[in-house]
C-alpha cells in the first residue's frame, strides 16, 4: 500500500517536472500552425484589447506624466532657441498662407466652373489615441472608438498634419489602428512629380521605405509621396511624406505627420472600404 | 471569515496580478532610441522570481497562460513566441532551483543575467524562423540590457509585496 502511495507521488512528480517540457512543445506547435493573423485569433485580440485596454491606459499614465515633465523642462531650457525656430516656421507659413488664399479661390472658381458636387461619402470621427503599442515586430494604436461610433475597418487616420494609417479591427468601444510604420503596413504610392509607381513600407522604425514596381526607378531626395489609390484601400493623391534619405535599393520616406505624441486622430471613411472583398482588407 | 478570505485571495493571486501587471506594462513600448519602439520583457524578471520562490502559486499553466495573454495583446506577434520564452525562463528557474534557492542576491542576478542571456538568444532565432525577420542588434542588446538592469528594482519590489502578502 505504502509503495503503492510512493509510486503515485513519484510518477506525479515526474509529470509536474515534464509539465514545462509539454508547453514547450505546445507553444511551439501553436507558432508553427496558427497564424497570428487569422480571422479567429484577430477576434481574439480584439476581445481582449476590450478588457485590457483601461487597465493598461491607467498603467501608462505614470509613465505619461514623467514623459510630460521631463518634456516641459526641455522646452524650458530651449525657449530661446524654440522662439527663433518659430518666427522663422512662421515667416514661412504666412508665405504659404497667402499661397493657399490664391489656390483657394481658384479653386473654387474651378468648380463652378465644371459645376462639382462634393462627395457626401466622407465621414470623420474624432477619436482619442489611449495606447500607443508595439514592439519589435510591429505597432499599432488602440483608439477609444469602436462599431458603437460608427467606426469601420479600412477608415483612414489622420493626425493633424496628415494621413499616417488605417483602422485595422474594430471592437465595440476601441478600435485599433495601423501606421504606415508597421511591418504590416504596405502601401501603394505615387512618388514625385513624374509619379513613380511604388509601395510604402514600414519596417517598424519611424521612417518607412520605398520599394518601386519598376527597378530602374529611384527616388530624389525630397520628393512627395502619396497614394495612388491602387487596389481602392486609400484614395488617390493624398499627401503622405517626402523623401528623407536617398539610397538606391529603399529610399527613406519622413511621414508628414509625426505619429510620435499623437493623442487625437481623426478617421475618415473615404467610402471606399465598401467596395472592397474583405480578404482584400485582410491582404493589405 | 472575510479577512481570512481576502487574506487567503491576496496571499495566492498576487503572483498572478503582479505578472498581469507587468505584462501590461510589456505592451506599452518604450521609445529608447531615435526611431525605434521597443518593449522591455520585465515580466522575465517576475517570472524568475517566482519560478524561485513562490512556484506553488505561479505554476507553468499559468506562465504559459501569460504568454500567451502578451502574444494576442502585441501586435503582429507571432502567437506562442512568448508563451515558449516564458515557459523556458521558468523551466531553467526551476531546473536550478535547489541550486539558486541559497545564492546572494547579486549572484542570483549574475545567474538571471546569463538565463537571460540564453531565453534572449532562443527568442531571437525563433523569430528569425518564424517571421523571416532578424531582430536588429541594437533591438536586441538593449531589451537584454535594459532587462538586466532593472532587474534588482523589480525583485526588491516584488519581494516586499510578496511578504507583506504572507504577513498580511
Amino acid at each position: 500500500m505504502e509503495s503503492k502511495v510512493f509510486r503515485l507521488k513519484r510518477i506525479r512528480a515526474q509529470i509536474r517536472r515534464l509539465l514545462p517540457l509539454f508547453f514547450l512543445f505546445v507553444a511551439l506547435l501553436i507558432m508553427v500552425l496558427v497564424r497570428s493573423d487569422s480571422p479567429a485569433v484577430t477576434e481574439i485580440r480584439t476581445i481582449l484589447w476590450e478588457y485590457i485596454t483601461p487597465v493598461v491606459s491607467v498603467v501608462k499614465r505614470p509613465v505619461l506624466w514623467i514623459k510630460s515633465g521631463t518634456e516641459g523642462v526641455k522646452d524650458l531650457i530651449f525657449t530661446y532657441q524654440n522662439n527663433i525656430e518659430l518666427k522663422q516656421e512662421n515667416q514661412d507659413l504666412k508665405k504659404w498662407q497667402l499661397q493657399a488664399l490664391k489656390l483657394q479661390t481658384e479653386n473654387i472658381e474651378l468648380k463652378r466652373h465644371f459645376n462639382y458636387k462634393i462627395s457626401n461619402k466622407v465621414k470623420e470621427i474624432m477619436a482619442e489615441i489611449v495606447l500607443d503599442e508595439g514592439g519589435e515586430f510591429g505597432r499599432s494604436f488602440v483608439v477609444q472608438a469602436g462599431r458603437e461610433q460608427g467606426v469601420k475597418k479600412g477608415m483612414l487616420a489622420f493626425g493633424p498634419v496628415g494621413l499616417f494609417g488605417r483602422i485595422t479591427h474594430v471592437g465595440k468601444k476601441y478600435s485599433r489602428l495601423m501606421p504606415m510604420t508597421d511591418y504590416m503596413s504596405h502601401v501603394p504610392v505615387y512618388v514625385g512629380q513624374e509619379k513613380k509607381v511604388a509601395f510604402l513600407i514600414g519596417d517598424n522604425t519611424d521612417r518607412p521605405y520605398l520599394q518601386f514596381t519598376d527597378e530602374k526607378e529611384y527616388a530624389q531626395k525630397n520628393d512627395i509621396v502619396f497614394s495612388s489609390g491602387y487596389m481602392g484601400i486609400y484614395p488617390s493623391n493624398l499627401p503622405i511624406g517626402r523623401v528623407d534619405q536617398e539610397n538606391e535599393n529603399a529610399p527613406r520616406v519622413l511621414l508628414f505627420e509625426n505619429i510620435n505624441g499623437l493623442t487625437f486622430v481623426r478617421l475618415i471613411d473615404f467610402g471606399l472600404t465598401e467596395n472592397l472583398l474583405s480578404e482584400d482588407l485582410e491582404s493589405l | 471569515m472575510k479577512t481570512k478570505l481576502l487574506k487567503n485571495f491576496l496571499y495566492y493571486f498576487f503572483p498572478i496580478l503582479w505578472a498581469i501587471l507587468f505584462v501590461c506594462i510589456g505592451v506599452i513600448p518604450t521609445r529608447l532610441f531615435q526611431n525605434f519602439h521597443q518593449n522591455i520583457p520585465f515580466i522575465l524578471v517576475v517570472i524568475f522570481y517566482f519560478a524561485l520562490f513562490g512556484s506553488n502559486r505561479l505554476n507553468v499553466l499559468i506562465v504559459f497562460g501569460l504568454g500567451l495573454l502578451t502574444d494576442f495583446l502585441s501586435p503582429s506577434a507571432i502567437l506562442g513566441l512568448n508563451a515558449f520564452i516564458y515557459v523556458i525562463m521558468f523551466f531553467m528557474a526551476q531546473l536550478f532551483k535547489s541550486y539558486l534557492y541559497n545564492l546572494s542576491f547579486c549572484h542570483l542576478w549574475i545567474i538571471f543575467c546569463i538565463l537571460m542571456l540564453f531565453v534572449d538568444i532562443v527568442w531571437v532565432w525563433l523569430a528569425r524562423f518564424t517571421t523571416n525577420l532578424w531582430v536588429t542588434p541594437s533591438f536586441w542588446f538593449v531589451q537584454y540590457l535594459f532587462t538586466c538592469m532593472f532587474y534588482p528594482i523589480i525583485v526588491w519590489i516584488t519581494a516586499k509585496l510578496n511578504l507583506y502578502t504572507k504577513d498580511v
